[in-house]
């Protein structure tokens, strides 16, 4: 599959063969006496998460990655997002990418839900100045209301997800990465992630999108990605790769 | 990716560092009464008390002993702070390494900076302290920011390395805390150089910390010019440290989600 150079410009995430093994330790350790204690052992094994995946994905397209649990999506996301690395194989990304992977951003859960606005947002490169326009906006989607100035460690989780969520999709990135974010709130929320969701698609924003729902999946995604023992088992559209995906699960 | 890139992607970067600075030294006294002020509070009930012990309990032949102890104790406790907090910034931020892709330098620098900026506020001190006793500035002390850039960037390099060690054999942070005892005792900080024995002098001048500390001493106690050839020569072996504490730090950084 011969690809033109100026086609390139198209693609907004690109995968190539690319290759991920955990080492999994029988019994961790973060010391040295333990780990010296190990050597020679043969204590550790190597876990294939993901093998030779490649796919390329447009700009403006909304992928859903769906398989079952342990089948290696959270893994693929994390490498799009560059926390971890492959061990062989490129991945390649085009544009500003924001991220909601295992709930949360990384907040300082001694900070108020403000102050963790501007120390999220500046992890997308926005400084004071560039947030301050929107912050209205983040509180509001937020509904947290009056919680906003307390400590983010008093929220309850589905709090700590809307505020994560609202921040991710309003930092004006190109490309959105989300995990199974949705789960968390309630039903009046995921409604309203949902179709803040397809507004950012209508404004061609790329989406990689985890989930186990499949109305989600169907009603919001172009695309889908069937990852199965770390293997892409099937790419295309939608309801095709769903049916095939239902069919085996026995659904 | 090379060099130029990494510092143009700190660049972009700069807000979170600036947010990580900010919450490093909002952090640190949240929720004390004083708050920012113990900046300042702790090293001067410091003073205080070695005026107290060395003026009346034990006499020393140097003249001015607890300014000339100070001067150089101000510099080795945020050169020590810079290691110990420097040491565990990667292995105590897992919430933000696994769920948010940044430059993974930012750390160490946010910890470099702010220690630094605390640094300067415990100048204050220094000076006050100075003046108090009579020992009274001179123009020298202009100097001082060559001296302090010196001590900073041997610091940062050092920091690189066990900060990304230390995500891998956590024994590192446990370890920093005799080492750091053994090494202020190598340094003129209690005695002075000339105090040590003349075979052992260039066995002891291999420590860079003393050249700095040295240079601290010419300024602000003895008035006359550091001796530049020795704080060059550290100066140049700060920034191979540095060179080699990015490369290594580069390496291991990959993993750091993983591994934390």
């Amino acid at each position: 599959m011969a690809k033109k150079k100026n086609k390139s410009d198209d693609i907004a995430i690109s995968v190539k063969n690319v290759t991920k093994e955990f080492t999994v330790w029988e019994d961790k350790s973060y010391f040295l006496k333990e780990r010296l204690g190990h050597l020679g052992r043969n204590k550790k094994s190597k876990h294939l998460v993901l093998d030779n995946i490649s796919c390329n994905i447009k700009k403006g397209e909304s992928v859903a990655l769906i398989g079952v649990n342990g089948s290696g999506k959270s893994t693929l996301l994390k490498l799009l997002n560059k926390i971890i690395y492959p061990e062989k194989g490129t991945i390649e990304i085009n544009g500003k990418v924001s991220s909601m992977i295992e709930l949360g951003a990384g907040f300082n859960t001694d900070f108020t839900g403000r102050e963790n606005i501007y120390f999220n947002a500046s992890m997308y490169g926005l400084g004071k100045k560039d947030v301050d326009p929107i912050i209205d906006k983040i509180i509001d989607f937020s509904e947290l209301g009056s919680f906003i100035e307390t400590p983010v460690r008093t929220y309850s989780s589905g709090m700590y997800m809307r505020l994560a969520f609202s921040i991710a999709v309003n930092v004006q990135a190109d490309i959105l990465l989300i995990d199974e974010i949705l789960a968390v709130g309630d039903a009046h929320f995921q409604a309203k992630c949902l179709s803040k969701m397809k507004e950012l698609k209508a404004q061609g924003k790329t989406m990689v999108f985890v989930s186990h729902s499949v109305d989600q999946v169907k009603s919001f995604c172009d695309r889908a990605l069937w990852i199965k023992d770390g293997k892409l088992k099937m790419d295309g559209n939608t309801d095709t790769v769903l049916n095939e995906y239902m069919k085996e699960q026995g659904i | 990716m090379g060099f130029i890139n990494k510092i143009k992607e700190i660049y972009n970067y700069r807000h979170m560092l600036a947010t990580l600075v900010k919450q490093d030294i909002k952090g640190r006294y949240k929720g004390s009464f004083f708050g920012f002020l113990w900046t300042l509070l702790n090293p001067l009930f410091m003073l205080l008390v070695y005026a107290i012990v060395f003026q009346f309990v034990f006499k020393s032949d140097i003249e001015n002993y607890p300014i000339y102890l100070f001067i150089c104790l101000m510099p080795w406790n945020a050169f020590s702070n810079m290691i110990a907090t420097g040491t565990v910034c990667v292995s105590n931020n897992a919430s933000i390494l696994k769920k948010v892709y940044f430059p993974r330098e930012v750390l160490p620098l946010s910890v470099i900076i702010s220690n630094v900026i605390q640094y300067f506020f415990s100048l204050v001190i220094i000076f006050i302290a100075l003046l108090v006793s009579g020992v009274g500035i001179s123009w020298y002390a202009l100097l001082l920011p060559i001296v302090i850039l010196v001590q900073v960037v041997f610091a940062f390099g050092i920091v690189l390395i066990l900060s990304a060690a230390n995500v891998y054999v956590r024994d590192i942070q446990y370890m920093m805390s005799p080492i750091m005892m053994i090494w202020m005792y190598a340094c003129p900080i209690l005695y002075s150089v000339s105090m040590v024995p003349e075979k052992w002098q260039n066995i002891y001048r291999l420590n860079p910390m003393v050249s700095i500390l040295e240079g601290y001493q010419a300024l602000l106690y003895n008035k006359t010019l550091p001796d530049f050839k020795s704080l060059g020569i550290v100066f140049a072996v700060s920034i191979v440290i540095c060179i080699i504490g990015y490369l290594i730090f580069n390496k291991l950084q990959r993993r750091f989600a993983e591994e934390v």
